[in-house]
């Protein structure tokens, strides 16, 4: 009985496991941003609506500096003179500000989602 | 730099903190020693730091999504040891604790709060480590250790008020802590696999932005303890509710299912009581 049921479970969480990965990657439109001295570059652009983004974010500084945004949902820590990829959307239309959560005073920028 | 430092330490030691002073408190039923806690910090400690030096090349693993990778796995081993470490508890008798099943626990509460200081831990070490050679490092570091002590304040402040109530009530609340604990670890864990696009990102469920902004103070605070997102995906909530349903399940299952009495005379073990 007991059995039954954990074999179950793991049927569904299995399930589940293989729907979410049967989606991976399709090709993404990308878009580069640099940081600079704790400032991104382009500090705002426009994306399309409804559209998966890759964001390929390279880091010039010699310091790590965390990509983050609260209303993309993105947290992620890019260290100094690296790369990283975070892939966003799709988003419906408006602004979602992003900031680099360990130079916040300087590292600012906003999606423009249209 | 100074109210950065503050801010960004307390929220990496808040989670932490948090969870350590739920399973103290929930040890205290177990009566085991509680030698897991500076095992767990100083072993979490060291791989965080391992970690954070060795950041660059993790993060490019599987085409850059090295980082989300390990932290999903922390994130997920986290929940799954939690919901062991609960079914533990509930099957442990607190007046004749079995050996065997008290150190199990211990080991549970290892990798808790190792998992835990090791993601937290290496996002501090690579911040501080930013301005070493700056002449901002005192600074921060000030504000870090002020940050630091806040965290770990809320942390004891927790235990005390969780010790302070009788068994029942107590029981409960680290029961319901613990839940949502592991619901937001495996929701968090379905961002990241987001993040780097293994898992399909749909429209949020809803947006409770303009009610509590994420940003807000109570958005914080809410964040660690609960998971609390604005704008939350329906396969973040469906992540969220496994984790809480996987915890509760995890307590109640022994009253349903009780033990067989040949497993409960299971030769001693362990000798951590």
């Amino acid at each position: 009985m007991n059995r039954l049921i954990i074999n179950r479970i793991l049927f569904y969480f299995g399930l589940l496991l293989a729907i979410a990965l049967s989606s991976i990657s399709q090709a993404a439109p990308i878009i580069k941003i640099e940081i600079k001295d704790h400032l991104f570059y382009p500090s705002e652009f426009s994306v399309p609506a409804n559209t998966k983004i890759k964001l390929l974010i390279i880091n010039n500084d010699p310091t790590p500096e965390e990509f983050e945004s609260y209303e993309l949902n993105r947290e992620k820590v890019i260290i100094g003179n690296s790369k990283a990829v975070i892939f966003i959307g799709p988003l419906s239309p408006g602004t979602y500000p992003f900031f680099g959560e360990f130079y916040p005073k300087t590292a600012q920028g906003k999606i423009l989602v249209n | 730099m100074l109210p950065n430092a503050v801010i960004l330490i307390l929220q990496e030691t808040l989670e932490a903190a948090l969870l350590i002073g739920v399973l103290l408190a929930v040890s205290t039923r177990v009566h085991d020693s509680k030698r897991w806690l500076p095992i767990a910090l100083v072993s979490g400690g060291c791989v965080a730091a391992i970690l954070a030096n060795q950041m660059g090349i993790i993060s490019e693993w599987f085409d850059y999504a090295g980082q989300e990778l390990l932290n999903a796995l922390f994130q997920t081993i986290i929940c799954l040891a939690i919901a062991l470490a609960v079914w533990l508890t509930a099957t442990i008798d607190p007046l004749n604790p079995q050996p065997g099943k008290v150190a199990a626990f211990s080991h549970c509460a290892i990798i808790i709060i190792f998992c835990a200081v090791v993601r937290e831990g290496q996002e501090i070490i690579l911040y501080l480590g930013g301005f070493m050679y700056t002449e901002n490092f005192q600074k921060v570091l000030t504000g870090g250790a002020l940050g630091f002590s806040i965290g770990a304040s809320i942390g004891i402040l927790l235990f005390y008020s969780l010790v302070d109530h009788s068994g029942r009530e107590r029981r409960t609340a680290c029961l319901v802590l613990l839940a949502l604990f592991a619901g937001n670890m495996l929701s968090q864990s379905t961002l990241l696999l987001m993040q780097i696009d293994w898992v399909t990102q749909s429209p949020p469920i809803w947006n409770t932005s303009t009610f509590v902004a994420e940003t807000s103070i109570f958005g914080q605070l809410l964040y660690p303890l609960v998971g609390y997102e604005a704008t939350p995906s329906p396969i973040q909530a469906a992540a969220y509710i496994l984790g809480v349903t996987l915890v509760t399940g995890a307590n109640f299952m022994p009253r349903y299912y009780p033990e067989k009495k040949k497993q409960q005379v299971q030769p001693v073990r362990g000798n951590d009581a």
